[in-house]
């Protein structure tokens, strides 16, 4: 895994790979003083000879300087690789990010992606950090420090050559039980973290309904489940130090032993059991050094695994290099046996247990509903289970579940419905059979989830159709590169979203190169340029996040100016009036019909008002097209019409 | 309200000391930490003693065998010697051992309750704080900034108490042997805390910067991941990207400055101590053979003891050194993280508290706890007894002016009164100031000038929590937690049965979809996924109100995202919910409000009418001409 990782080095591979080469050196440098010691103190103080003194420590300040001089240069350069790491990783992952389909988003959810990019991407960092700083150089004084033992005494070299390295053994052995505990441990401070995220963006509800207490009260709880599961996983940790320094002491007491031993025997001389106890305890310190590292490479795993799993997603946009660069020229719009339905949502946590899921589509292509829920209540029982016997026995159960349901009946929308990856999902259009003129303007009417919004997002290609075609100006919108389909089509969503920063930069997301005088034209014709000059700034007004210093009608008046700006071919409102005041939005019509003839115009609407004067209008009804017509035929002979219309003949066309 | 730079000017040492102040629930644990570290310290000592010892035992052998010519050994005195020394390796890993277990204890404790504190603390916080900061950034702070804490306390501090003790030990013992050779290593200590003391300042400045670019990362990142559909729409993903680049290449610089200034500081002392070992060497060799120490043995393992004395000064010193940037990191993050503990909590000296009641027939009220139908404020006298006030919900606004910032008056001089079981309506264009006015009745903000008076008591004196209680509130942004459907209509009222949710789903007419999704109730939705249309979610937050059966109700364009049919379905049981109860809706489609018992015209954060439908639409005025269309608001 670290491989995977460690292809984002790119630039600075050659730091990567120089740092613990250099360091090693330098290591060498350290290995190599108290060798020269060994020797100033056999031929210079054991003789008296001052001259080998001078020589021999003039020897030692030269390796000291040297090794001074590369070692500062090192931590330059594995600053540049550990740092440059991570942000190559940080923007790979941020960018894939954005060729995710929405539902992978959603799965994932956004607190989730979010602690990724940060935090566990720092934890690589500081990991990748240190390990090329001390995991080679350890080794390196480590292996050196047995090798001069075993010039010095092969059968001392000898019994750390067989203490060592089983020793090590052993711990890596230990390291995959280990994993699991903080695989676990980031799952969970996950989920606390987007509890936390969601109060703060919610805190206006939080404090309506007076829930402090309530919520501190499971928070706390959260925060104990973690810090339990958290020591958990770092007892082991923990051990390994201790672990390095029975290693160590192991070692030490060997050296001197043997070593005098040896010297009493005239083996050795007493230069050499000095160099030798050094190396000793050259070799307690790189073993607890090692452990320590180890406990790295432990603790990076989750992060590691999480900062993948985004890495190795399918990107919902592919690659594009082979279709034609047609443009949007002329904004006809058809659907042709649309089906659709969302990808069921089931958070990805880390993905230990997706494999499963993989086999799993693959094993079946259909299956009833019914089936469908146990499954997936049983998976959930499955990513909850703690104990290791029950987990066994559900993963048999939803085996075989997944091998029984295999041949099923054939409908091909029904298919779609029962088809998705993580449980089951509801069918959102069915059959949608649709033509749109260049230049019309469409309404939309229908009531809440009968499928308005989502039909109008399969037009950008925002989501796509399970079944059926879309097609503009004839051409199917998978057959358009995504950049030229969304230039012609510009949507206003229905959930807007301003950024931080000031009212003119949100503006120009809809078009980098539009002039002062095109945005305050857009403005003034989506009806904003009145508000927004009335702020001190005017159109350098700043927007917190969120825009939350604006009222709602303020915030979509703004966004249909941004949609605007762009000079699309194809327009869709998606209730985008809804906050906006009756006679500012009749103004806002006029405008869009005065000076967009060409276009054509989708507007979602609730009031029957926002669409009487359409070319068209669409009822939706539970996914379906109910009726098509204009209000006159459709007053006369749509049922759901004719409810809503007079749902609101009060307040709008009377007196 | 711009995004304040709180820019922190605490000093080290207060951020320490604060630090320690929350280790107190660990007190014992930590005594234990200290002692195990001096036995571990003081172990390491005796081995170095020890070994000494056994060193000069052996040369001493050594030199007899080198001058009889016999390999004879004294094996008793050496065996003893040996089986002492094994002792003090047990007991130094014994002690390590026991000394990280119970920090382990305490480092994730204390994360643990520094986590608990500041959520606790950041639930006090006034709206206005949440308005100026961005949630990524805040979200920093519990993820970011408390893994560089943990960091701390969990990795440097053990290193750097065991460092102390080490050196300090190292120095009394080295003294004892002898103290010319000390002159040369106190030297290094000197030289080492001047370089440490020199740099601190600056990488500190640096850690502060590298996580407060953290926190921006978090937040851009945060921001345009929730916003990827209009980043689609837009086509831009590249720009983004390019924006994220430049966050991202800030970050990395700070990171960059910060660590490689922090690191070089161990190769620094590092190599610093190995020319010490090299000086001493020298040094002592040139006094041996000046023989200003004595026997030739006897000095030959005094300067070995030494060394070894002095590796075990720089030892501490350099692992030390070693910690210096995570405990510089740490501490940056501990003031970002101290910073929103800071943080003043919303202010609350309302002392009247809001408690259920009954009447009994002479209309004496006494407080019950288990009655729902009536509320009263309750006020504590004086004299200890205390005075009830029926809630009624009338409401009143004197001369009302308030601004979110300096300069530009959002609403100005309302004045307006809501009598008990009336139903007020706010009608006005965006940004007339009709949410203002309701965050100002459950205090989201609070007014500098004029009073709001509830039942007749100033809603400054009312306990903000019995305000807020007293009042059902659906919100013109939808706001869903992760939880089941289920999960989210209790959330209004956490003890409900579920006979009571379907019953608050069913006047919100969502009873229809939610039992029609695969699992119902028990569809898990989230804040941020949305699983669910517009229209649904709002349907959701208003049976969420509805559980919470509070006497007054306020809907802040509760049904906008709702088509008009379905908007009809509700109105009608939403009639009956608001019956008794004092309501406050603001709504566009003037049919919803039309039969409300007042009508309030708001135009630029002024009422420039007022009165129920009859009477507006007789005035021909302003409602008039926008309920029949005629004019159009600004
Ligand atoms: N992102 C999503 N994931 C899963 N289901 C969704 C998603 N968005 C909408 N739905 C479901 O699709 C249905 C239609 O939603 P939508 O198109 O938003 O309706 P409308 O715009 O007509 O109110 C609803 O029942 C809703 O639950
Ligand atoms: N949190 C806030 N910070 C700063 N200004 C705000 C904030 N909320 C609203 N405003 C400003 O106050 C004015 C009134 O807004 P609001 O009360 O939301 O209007 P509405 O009548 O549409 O509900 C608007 O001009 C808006 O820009
Ligand atoms: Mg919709």
């Amino acid at each position: 895994m670290w491989k995977n990782i460690l292809s984002y080095l790119k630039e600075n591979k050659k730091y990567a790979i120089l740092s613990p080469i250099l360091i090693s050196i330098e290591a060498v440098g350290g290995i190599l003083v108290p060798f020269l010691m060994g020797k100033l103190v056999d031929e210079g103080v054991a003789t008296g000879n001052m001259q080998a003194v001078w020589k021999y420590g003039g020897y030692m300040a030269l390796v000291v300087l040297i090794a001074l001089t590369l070692a500062l240069f090192t931590v330059r350069i594995s600053a540049k690789a550990a740092i440059g790491l991570s942000k190559n990783l940080r923007q790979a992952y941020f960018d894939k990010i954005q060729r995710f389909s929405f539902s992978t988003i959603d799965r994932f959810s956004t607190g989730s992606l979010v602690t990724r990019v940060t935090t566990d991407i720092t934890f690589i960092q500081n990991a990748f950090f240190l390990m090329i700083r001390i995991a080679f150089r350890a080794p390196v004084i480590l292996i050196l420090s047995m090798f001069m033992v075993f010039s010095i005494s092969p059968m001392l070299g000898i019994v750390f050559i067989i203490l060592i390295p089983s020793t090590y053994l052993f711990v890596i052995l230990m390291m995959r039980v280990v994993m699991k505990f903080f695989t676990k441990l980031f799952r969970k401070i996950d989920k606390m973290n987007v509890r936390v995220q969601e109060k703060l963006t919610g805190i206006r509800v939080v404090k309506t309904f007076v829930r402090e207490t309530y919520e501190s009260e499971t928070f706390e709880e959260i925060a104990e489940d973690v810090m339990k599961t958290q020591k958990k996983a770092e007892k082991f940790i923990v051990y390994l130090e201790p672990l390095g320094q029975v290693v160590g002491y192991a070692v030490a007491l060997f050296a001197i032993w043997g070593g005098g031993l040896q010297l009493l025997h005239g083996h050795i001389s007493a230069g050499e059991l000095t160099s030798f106890i050094s190396y000793s305890s050259f070799i307690l310190m790189s073993s607890i050094m090692i452990m320590m590292a180890f406990g790295q490479i432990i603790m990076a795993y989750a992060p590691i695994r999480r900062v993948t799993q985004v890495l190795d997603q399918e990107p919902e946009v592919k690659d594009e290099s082979h279709l034609l660069e047609h443009k949007v020229e002329k904004g006809a719009v058809e659907f042709v046996d649309v089906c659709f339905a969302y990808d069921a949502q089931k958070h990805l946590g880390d993905g230990l247990d997706e494999s499963l899921f993989k086999k799993k589509k693959r094993k079946r292509k259909l299956k009833k509903s019914i089936e469908y829920k146990k499954e997936n209540q049983a998976f959930t029982k499955l990513s909850d289970a703690e104990d290791e016997g029950l987990k066994a026995s559900l993963k048999e159960e939803l085996k075989n579940m997944v091998l029984e349901n295999d041949d099923l009946p054939k409908d091909p929308c029904q298919e779609i419905e029962k088809e998705g990856l993580y449980g089951s999902s509801k069918l959102v259009l069915k059959n949608i059979n649709l033509r749109i003129e260049e230049g019309e303007t469409v309404g939309i009417i229908g009531s809440t989830g009968s499928g308005k919004s989502t039909l109008a997002q399969l037009i950008p290609r925002l989501y796509q159709p399970k079944k059926g075609k879309v097609l503009i100006d004839g051409i199917d919108v998978n057959e358009y590169k995504v950049k030229n389909l969304r230039l012609g089509v510009s949507m206003v969503l229905q959930k807007n979203v301003l950024f931080a920063g000031t009212i003119k930069e949100n503006l120009l997301l809809g078009n980098e190169d539009a002039t002062d005088e095109e945005i305050k034209d857009a403005c003034i014709k989506a009806q904003a340029d009145n508000f927004i000059e009335s702020f001190e700034k005017g159109y350098d007004t700043v927007l917190e996040q969120g825009a939350s210093n604006l009222s709602g009608g303020q915030k979509q008046r703004l966004c249909i100016a941004r949609s605007l700006l762009r000079k699309p071919k194809i327009l869709i409102l998606d209730d985008s009036t809804s906050a906006v005041d009756m006679s500012t939005e009749a103004k806002i019509r006029k405008a869009l019909k005065d000076s967009y003839q060409k276009t054509t115009l989708i507007i979602i609407a609730q009031r029957i008002s926002s669409v009487v004067d359409a070319d068209k209008i669409i009822v939706m009804n539970n996914g379906e097209i109910d009726a098509i017509g204009k209000h006159d035929d459709l007053i006369k002979s749509n049922q759901i019409y004719k409810d809503v219309y007079s749902s609101q003949m009060e307040g709008t066309l009377n007196a | 309200m711009r995004n304040k730079k709180t820019n922190s000017k605490r000093t080290p040492v207060q951020t320490f000391s604060r630090l320690f102040k929350d280790f107190k629930p660990f007190r014992v644990q930590i005594i234990i930490i200290l002692i195990a570290n001096i036995v571990f310290v003081a172990t390491t000592i005796l081995t170095a003693l020890q070994m000494r010892k056994i060193l000069e035992n052996i040369f001493e052998q050594a030199n007899i065998n080198a001058i009889t010519g016999i390999y004879a050994m004294d094996y008793t005195q050496l065996t003893t010697l040996l089986w002492v020394l094994i002792a003090f390796f047990v007991i130094s890993i014994l002690s390590r051992f026991t000394m990280m277990r119970l920090l382990l204890n305490v480092s994730v404790g204390t994360m643990k309750n520094i986590r608990v504190k500041m959520y606790n603390h950041m639930l006090t916080l006034p709206v206005k704080y949440f308005d100026a900061n961005k949630t990524g950034d805040i979200m920093s702070r519990y993820t970011n900034d408390i893994a560089t804490l943990r960091n701390m306390i969990g990795v440097a501090f053990p290193e750097l108490v065991t460092s102390v003790l080490n050196v300090a030990s190292a120095v009394v013992t080295m003294l004892i042997i002898s103290p010319i050779f000390s002159i040369s290593s106190i030297l290094m200590l000197i030289v080492m805390l001047g370089v440490v003391v020199y740099l601190s300042p600056k990488v500190r400045k640096y850690f502060r910067a590298q996580q407060a670019e953290l926190g921006q990362t978090n937040a851009f990142a945060e921001e345009y991941i929730k916003g990827q559909k209009v980043v689609r729409v837009f086509n831009h993903e590249d720009k983004v990207s390019q924006q994220f680049s430049e966050i991202n290449e800030r970050y990395s610089m700070a990171s960059f400055k910060a660590e490689t200034m922090s690191v070089s500081l161990y190769p620094l002392i590092g190599n610093l101590s190995n020319l010490t070992y090299t000086l001493i060497a020298v040094f002592g060799a040139l006094l041996i053979n000046k023989g200003y120490l004595g026997s030739f043995a006897a000095a030959t393992a005094t300067l070995l003891t030494f060394l070894q004395l002095s590796s075990q000064l720089s030892r501490p010193l350099v692992n030390a050194s070693n910690q210096f940037n995570v405990v510089l990191n740490g501490l940056a993050g501990a003031d970002r993280i101290y910073s929103v503990m800071d943080e003043i909590p919303e202010v609350d000296e309302g002392q009247i508290r809001l408690v259920n009641i009954t009447i009994d027939e002479n209309g004496k009220i006494t407080p019950c706890e288990k009655c729902t139908q009536k509320w009263a404020w309750q006020k504590q006298l004086d004299n200890g007894e205390f005075e009830y006030t029926l809630l009624r919900g009338d409401v009143r606004f004197h001369n009302v002016r308030f601004c979110y910032e300096e300069n530009q008056p959002v609403l100005n001089m309302i004045d307006l009164y809501a009598r008990p079981e009336q139903k007020i309506a706010f009608v006005g264009s965006t940004g007339a100031g009709k949410t203002t006015i309701i965050n100002l009745i459950n205090r989201f903000y609070d007014i500098p000038f004029g009073s709001i008076k509830y039942d007749g008591i100033d809603i400054k004196d009312i306990k903000k929590s019995d305000l807020r209680r007293s009042i059902a509130m659906v919100l013109q942004d939808t706001y869903l937690f992760e939880g089941t459907i289920k999960d989210n209509i209790k959330y209004g009222k956490l003890d409900a049965t579920d006979e009571e949710v379907y019953e608050a789903a069913k006047l919100a007419n969502a009873d229809d979809f939610i039992k029609d999704l695969p699992e119902g109730y028990d569809t898990m939705i989230s804040a941020t996924s949305d699983n669910l249309s517009q229209g649904q979610r709002q349907m959701i937050s208003i049976a969420r109100a509805a559980i919470a059966d509070a006497p007054v109700v306020i809907l802040d364009e509760a049904t906008s995202s709702i088509d008009t049919r379905t908007e009809k379905l509700i109105q009608a049981s939403m009639d009956k919910l608001m019956h008794g109860r004092t309501t406050f809706a603001i709504a566009h489609r003037l049919s919803t409000i039309k039969n409300a018992n007042a009508i309030i015209v708001l135009e630029n954060g002024e009422i420039i009418e007022r009165g129920n439908h009859e009477d507006l639409m007789k005035k021909q005025g302003r409602y008039y001409r926008l309920y029949t269309g005629k004019e159009e608001l600004r």
